[in-house]
């Protein structure tokens, strides 16, 4: 069967599998059986799926009581403390954020690059976008100090006649967050919609033919129908993409624009983006291939994915090491004592040296394995070193946020924070939540763009048939 | 209706008063409010407190809803009494501040003094008169406290236990009761009752004097382990004495000279220029050591060589301090602390006769403690008394006793046939008697009392007793004469009445009761009676007494055991304050210890023992034994573990229960304030140690946040002893990218803190608490580093860690002109005002706490819950109504004390009569005047001269902040021989 098929693929295709790369489809069957295939997998759910949401809706209702607790008692319950007034809550929020990036990135900046291998995963990364946003979200909000004053921060004509304060990084967060959040959920639904008629039409039940009908908006698949939304989604691709870099650049602001040493550094916008996308990436590693395997997705998403996404690991890696090493000699050549001291002794070899080193260990050398194609295309070795990557880019935001605040100018103040139970269920908990959203996404959305893929199938056949064309044309030029 | 009754009611009452959500209860506490308020009338002082309690109908004239008011009185400790303005918020007391007019106050207040109004409001104070626990009314306890076998043997069996008190009107009742009852025996205890003192006069005096300093006329100081500037009856004031003698305007004004030998770092000590640090039991040889050199071996006779011999090691420092010592002949005071033995006073009394200080710094004159040097100070009398079984009736008057007597000299109060305990907690002692009844708190009560020089202050009271107490004057009365007992207000109005007084010449045609009337206003009105301050005498040094003490005296062994050393605690002294949260949370000025005691070590005993701060050690001395959590603590002498007195509580106060370890189960008779001997092991337990600073060094930014040198420096070259590098370089402030300048007003506020005059004494952190509301966390909150206070005091170790030197610094907000805070906001919750104070709007305030994070001095603090919520409605009662209460989620810090700056600009704009400046409450409460705050835009004002001198600087100047707060370099005046 491989033999076949090796001969039957186009010569680009054939010239990439020579330089060792795979295809992004290997599927052989028809349009017919492909939707079918891919509607049977939400359609008729698998046995594990049950006790798996139910299990992270109970972790769900925990991160709830952790949330109502905090909220009735006061933030108190958390660790934090003066000087570390910003701890666990604003390092969940910077992850969580962070997380959603790669989601973005891939359905909006891939698809204005024609990057093929997008198609397959791109509403698996989406939904993981709007789920990490939602954790996200929770953070700024109950980590205020009064919580239900928090449309204060939103500029509305209050009768008090007070103005947010636009000086401030915070608000600016608000604003690009809610942005964000906006456009995200727009581009995912939107992709939607062709999938969601198709769910109408082919849903067993009539409530859920009902259901599905309601979210479809009437879409018959018409080519007027297609042209309308290709070009409503390529629109929303290009407002989604500066959202990439603006919404990262905007939470490093939060840290960028204050006067503390280990948090004043121009470098932040860039250096956080490239972590955003870092861990994004090894957050699709994460759920992706766990799907991959169970939902028998192998011809869909196949080692082409994962060598890409791999790859740009590595890049955006070697982008976030880069960014520590700018940092340290920036620190070092500055002269300034306490920038000195932050970013070459405490981080290094103060009381949080530990998660500085897990740091290194886990953003800056872990990537290094990504240079060697086995473990790009080897799903074990990628689940492992995403793991390490997105435990390196928490452990990087807490030490970020942690160890400037605790030893900042005056050694008075210098303080240290230690996490409490509250602090550990709501990190825990929204990492439930996340996964109960995940999961009721895989069960009742097509979390493959059906009519993406067929289209997509439908492009690769024809290139094969129009491919020799340019190189026999190609050939004559050369 | 039975007898007794009524009283039974009225104290039920009282108990009922704390069940705040009882609205019965409530209205009573309002009737008490009432009361109150009819009591401010007594500012025209004419009236006995009214024995009605009703609220008022006809608004008193005197009294402006809004507008405090200020009452004089005084608060005794020791005996020894301090001249404090209470403030008053229509009747209801809020604010303790010094007394200007009184010699020790000179308008500063202490940690103790401002704390007290705390203790008012304290609702595990005890309440009720109980026998056995059941409550009982005071007539119960009259009918039982004046019968016994006793009355018929004149008074024999009957036994009263007093603390020290300098009180005229008690020393009136005690003669009474002596004359009445010839055979009574009368005691007086308290731990920090200065006998070595007395007894150090008797040796070089002959008689039991105590020594009454005056450092302005002091170039040169050397304390032999005495805290002066920070405990004992004077310390206000001589403490303002010493800055004055070192406030350096420019830099060619005087300065003195401070050498202290200590055993555990001090306050003082870390004032000191020069400062060694020994055992409590080496210091005799230092002060024979330098006795000798200074040539006393002339009067003395020979001083023994084994008595220096532990002082050899340091003949440098001894020659060096003798040399200057003799330079400044008249002019130097060598000071001797309570807890050393009479024969080092008796030598430090040597020395300044030697010197001829005597009679100049240094005047002796009688104590104005009541019995000082008899006998009755010693509470081994009564212990043995009750072991004897010779007291029949034993009556204990507001102290603690079972708790604080030596380990090895328990009261068997059991022994007695009946006791009775006036206590302001149901503590140890009320545990151990058959009556217990309610003490009234001092501003709840009537009486009056001594300050350290004799000058009489009446006691007045500011409210009705929350919770019924009597006063010491109300039992003593029973026992002096019989019924109709003499109230309290009674006897003390009596007493000034009847003073001949140094009455005016402008009244001496009114009639006798009218002049007496007016002293007796006039009293209430200062604050300081007419009675005349207690004449210095005429003392001859007694050099054969001396010579004779100093033979005897025993050389301290050589072995290597180690010594225990029992101070009174910085915040709790000798236990009574142990249930007051200000004083608790209050961190000990040198080891920042909050909320429990600590066996403190040197660091490199410590490290021969193996134990590290947190861990658990247990002390065994004799047959004693307690645990207690270690901590190092630099700069204390090695073999040395203090212990300080007052923690480990059992009574049935809520916060001082259980907190730290108690030190008098260790003390015996014969080590009271030190002793040898001592066993240190660990137990392997750690504890945490709730310190408000953990990094005590300045990690190389001297330069940025501390600056200090010393005199000569200063003198040679003025601008880099206080090395502004960065002020150098960049003259121009840095570019900004809001260039906000203040808006030109009438008033442009700022403050200065003088580093060299600061001592770290925490009188301002209390003063701050007070003002403005500022809540307590608790251990818990100490511990995860949320600790509240606005004002706190930053203390730096610099130099060896063994003996280093201590840099206190007062940090509070800076009002920077370019604040951090203020941009980061998101809510606009930090705004600037026009007259340059960085404000904080805490109805706006979402808490996001980015101000905090970007406030490169961290002072300002989160509500992290909602701390007010848990207090009592009592408890409330403490707060200053000018001052909002923050709810939880909110950020504060330091206004400026905006309130009083506010309440100034709208009574300028009524009354334009010329009124003192604004001063904020850390400033008032400065002893030694470091902390001073005015107006820069006025040329002529304190602030604005001092902003402008060489010595001022800004802390982090460089990162462009502009603060309002500048600070003057430290400045140290070493002995350039010691160099």
């Amino acid at each position: 069967m491989t033999a076949v098929a090796l001969r039957e693929v186009a010569p680009r295709d054939e010239e990439r599998e020579l330089a060792g790369e795979l295809r992004v489809l290997e599927d052989e069957s028809s349009l017919a059986e492909l939707t079918d295939e891919l509607l049977g997998k939400v359609l008729r759910p698998p046995p594990w799926m049950r006790p798996l949401l139910l299990v992270t809706f109970l972790g769900t209702l925990v991160l709830f009581a952790a949330v109502a607790y905090t909220v009735t008692t006061g933030i108190g319950v958390w660790g934090n403390n003066i000087p570390v007034a910003w701890a666990f809550g604003i390092t969940n929020f910077v992850w969580w954020i962070g997380i959603g990036h790669a989601g973005t990135f891939i359905s909006a900046f891939l698809l204005l690059l024609e990057q093929k291998w997008r198609t397959s995963i791109n509403r698996f990364a989406e939904g993981m976008t709007l789920f990490a946003l939602v954790q996200a979200a929770l953070f700024p909000l109950l980590h205020l100090g009064r919580p239900w004053f928090f449309y204060w921060l939103a500029p509305y004509p209050s009768t008090m006649t007070v103005w947010p304060q636009f000086r401030s990084a915070l608000t600016w967060d608000v604003f690009a967050v809610t942005t964000y959040f906006i456009v995200s959920i727009l581009f995912w639904y939107l992709g939607l919609v062709p999938d969601l008629a198709v769910m109408r039409d082919r849903a067993p039940e009539r409530w859920r033919r009902r259901v599905y009908a309601v979210f479809a908006l009437g879409w018959y698949g018409s080519s007027r129908n297609w042209q309308r939304w290709r070009l409503a989604y390529g629109l929303l691709a290009g407002i989604a993409t500066p959202l990439v870099v603006s919404v990262h650049s905007i939470v490093s602001s939060d840290f960028a624009i204050s006067m503390l040493p280990g948090w004043h550094s121009t470098i932040f916008p860039p250096y956080f983006v490239a972590g955003a996308i870092y861990s994004g990436f090894a957050m699709v590693i994460m759920l992706m291939l766990p799907a991959r395997r169970l939902y028998r997705l192998e011809r869909v998403i196949t080692g082409r994915h994962l060598d890409n996404i791999a790859k740009m690991m590595l890049v955006t890696g070697l982008m976030v090491t880069y960014s520590y090493l700018v940092e340290l000699w920036s620190a070092w050549y500055s002269g300034d004592k306490f920038e000195m001291y932050t970013y070459l002794v405490m981080r290094p070899f103060g009381p949080y040296a530990l998660v500085y080193w897990v740091v290194i260990a886990c953003n800056c050398i872990t990537p290094q394995l990504l240079w060697f194609r086995g473990v790009r295309r080897s799903p074990v070795a990628l689940w492992f070193a995403a793991l390490a990557i997105q435990i390196g880019m928490w452990a990087e935001r807490f030490m970020l946020i942690v160890t400037s605040e605790s030893h900042d100018y005056l050694p008075s103040s210098w303080g240290s924070y230690r996490p409490t139970v509250v602090d550990g269920v709501l990190l825990f908990g929204t990492i439930s939540f996340f996964l109960f959203l995940f999961l009721s996404f895989l069960r009742f959305v097509p979390f493959i763009p059906i009519s993406e893929l067929k289209e997509l199938k439908h492009d690769i056949a024809r290139e094969r048939e129009v491919a020799p064309a340019i190189r026999v044309e190609g050939a004559r030029h050369g | 209706m039975k007898p007794g009754t009524d009283e039974l009611r009225r104290a039920e009452l009282a108990i009922a008063l704390d069940e705040t959500r009882d609205p019965i209860a409530r209205r009573e506490l309002l009737k008490l409010m009432g009361a109150a308020l009819g009591l401010a009338g007594l500012s025209a002082c004419t009236r006995a407190p009214a024995g009605e309690v009703v609220p008022y109908v006809v608004q008193p004239p005197e009294v402006t809803p809004g507008r405090p008011r200020f009452y004089a009185t005084a608060l005794a400790l020791d005996g020894y009494a301090t001249g404090v303005l209470v403030e008053s918020h229509e009747g209801r007391p809020t604010k303790v501040e010094g007394n200007p007019d009184h010699p020790a106050s000179l308008g500063a207040a202490g940690v103790y003094e401002q704390a007290a109004i705390l203790s008012l409001y304290d609702p595990t104070r005890a309440r009720a008169t109980k026998r056995s626990g059941v409550v009982t009314s005071w007539e119960a306890v009259v009918r039982d406290l004046t019968r016994g076998p006793w009355t018929e043997s004149a008074g024999r069996g009957l036994h009263v236990l007093l603390e020290p008190t300098s009180s005229p009107a008690v020393a009136d009742l005690l003669t009474k009761i002596g004359e009445r009852w010839p055979a009574a025996t009368i005691h007086f205890h308290a731990p920090g009752t200065p006998v070595n003192v007395w007894e150090g006069a008797r040796i070089a005096f002959g008689r039991p004097l105590e020594p009454r300093f005056d450092l302005t006329a002091a170039d040169v100081v050397v304390a032999l382990d005495s805290d002066f500037l920070a405990s004992g009856p004077a310390s206000l004031r001589l403490a303002r004495q010493f800055a004055d003698g070192r406030r350096l305007v420019s830099k060619n004004d005087p300065m003195n000279r401070l050498y202290v030998v200590e055993p555990l770092p001090t306050v003082t000590g870390a004032t000191a220029d020069h400062r060694l640090r020994m055992r409590a039991r080496d210091v005799q040889a230092f002060a024979a050591a330098l006795l000798d050199a200074v040539g006393g071996r002339d009067f003395t006779g020979p001083l023994p060589a084994p008595l220096r011999a532990a002082a050899n090691g340091h003949a440098r420092f001894v020659r060096a301090v003798a040399d200057d010592l003799v330079a400044h002949a008249g002019r130097s005071l060598v000071l001797a602390g309570a807890g050393q033995p009479p024969v080092v006073h008796a030598m430090a009394h040597a020395i300044n006769a030697v010197l001829g200080n005597t009679g100049k710094t240094a005047k002796m004159a009688p104590s104005p403690i009541v019995s000082a040097g008899d006998p009755s100070h010693d509470l081994s009398r009564l212990a043995d008394a009750l072991d004897r079984g010779e007291v029949d009736t034993l009556a204990i008057v507001g102290t603690n006793a079972v708790y604080t007597a030596p380990a090895d000299r328990p009261l068997a109060i059991g022994r007695a046939r009946q006791s009775f305990y006036l206590g302001a907690y149901e503590d140890e002692t009320a545990r151990a008697c058959t009556f217990t009844m309610a003490q009234a708190h001092p501003l709840e009560s009537w009486g009056d009392a001594r300050a350290f020089d004799g000058t009489v202050s009446i006691i007045q009271p500011l409210i009705e007793p929350l919770f019924g107490g009597r006063t010491s004057l109300d039992l003593l009365a029973v026992l002096a004469g019989p019924a109709p007992h003499a109230t309290s207000y009674d006897l003390v109005r009596a007493r000034v009445r009847g003073t001949p007084g140094s009455a005016e010449s402008a009244e001496s045609a009114a009639s006798p009761d009218a002049k007496a009337e007016a002293a007796w206003r006039r009293a209430l009105m200062r604050g300081v009676t007419d009675d005349p301050p207690i004449e210095v005498a005429d003392a001859a040094i007694a050099w054969r007494s001396i010579g004779e003490a100093v033979e005897r005296a025993r050389p301290a062994a050589a072995n290597g055991d180690l010594e225990i050393v029992f101070p009174l605690d910085a915040r709790v002294h000798d236990g009574r304050f142990t249930n007051n949260a200000w004083l608790l949370e209050l961190p000990d000025p040198i080891s920042k210890l909050t909320w429990t005691n600590a066996a403190t070590i040197a660091p490199d005993t410590a490290t021969q023992y193996g134990i590290a701060s947190g861990d658990e050690v247990e002390l065994r001395a004799g047959a004693h034994t307690v645990r207690a959590a270690a901590l190092v603590v630099p700069g204390q002498a090695d073999g040395v573990v203090g212990l300080s007195l007052g923690w480990g509580r059992e009574g049935a106060e809520e916060l001082a229960r259980r907190a730290g370890t108690n030190a008098y189960a260790l003390r015996t008779s014969s080590s009271l304030h030190a002793g040898g001997g001592l066993a240190l092991r660990g137990t392997g337990a750690h504890h945490e140690m709730p310190i408000t600073q953990r990094q005590r060094t300045l990690e190389g930014r001297d330069d940025e946040v501390l600056r200090h040198g010393t005199l000569a420096e200063l003198r040679a070259h003025p601008r880099e002893s206080a090395p502004s590098e960065s002020a150098k370089k960049k003259k121009k402030r840095p570019l900004s990218l809001y260039d906000v300048r203040p808006h030109s007003t009438e008033h442009q506020w700022a403050m200065t803190i003088d580093l060299t005059a600061c001592t770290g004494c925490s009188a301002c952190v209390i003063a701050c608490q007070a003002e403005n509301n500022v809540p307590t966390v608790g251990r818990s909150g100490v511990l995860m580093g949320r600790a509240m206070h606005w004002l706190r005091i930053d203390s730096y170790f610099s130099g060896d860690p063994r003996s280093p030197e201590v840099f206190p610094q007062p940090m509070l907000c800076q009002h920077c002109e370019k604040a951090p805070c203020e941009y980061v906001c998101p809510v606009n919750a930090t705004v600037h005002s026009s007259d340059g104070l960085n404000e904080m709007v805490y109805n706006r305030c979402v808490g996001t706490r980015f101000c905090s994070n970007n406030c490169p001095y961290k002072v300002r603090r989160f509500n992290w819950f909602d701390y007010h919520r848990r207090e009592t409605a009592t408890e409330q009662l403490v707060h200053n109504p000018d001052v909002t209460v923050r709810e939880r989620g909110v950020m504060e810090k330091c206004t400026f004390c905006v309130q009083r700056i506010r309440e100034d600009e709208i009574r300028s704009r009524t009354d334009k009569a010329a009124r003192p400046p604004v001063r904020t409450a850390c400033q008032q409460a400065c002893p030694t005047r470091a902390i001073v705050f005015g107006d820069k835009l006025d040329a002529s004002s304190e602030v604005a001269r001092l902003q402008a001198s060489d010595r001022a600087y800004a802390v982090l100047d460089e990162l462009g902040t502009v603060p309002r707060v500048r600070y003057l370099n430290r400045v140290k005046n070493p002995n350039p021989e010691l160099a």
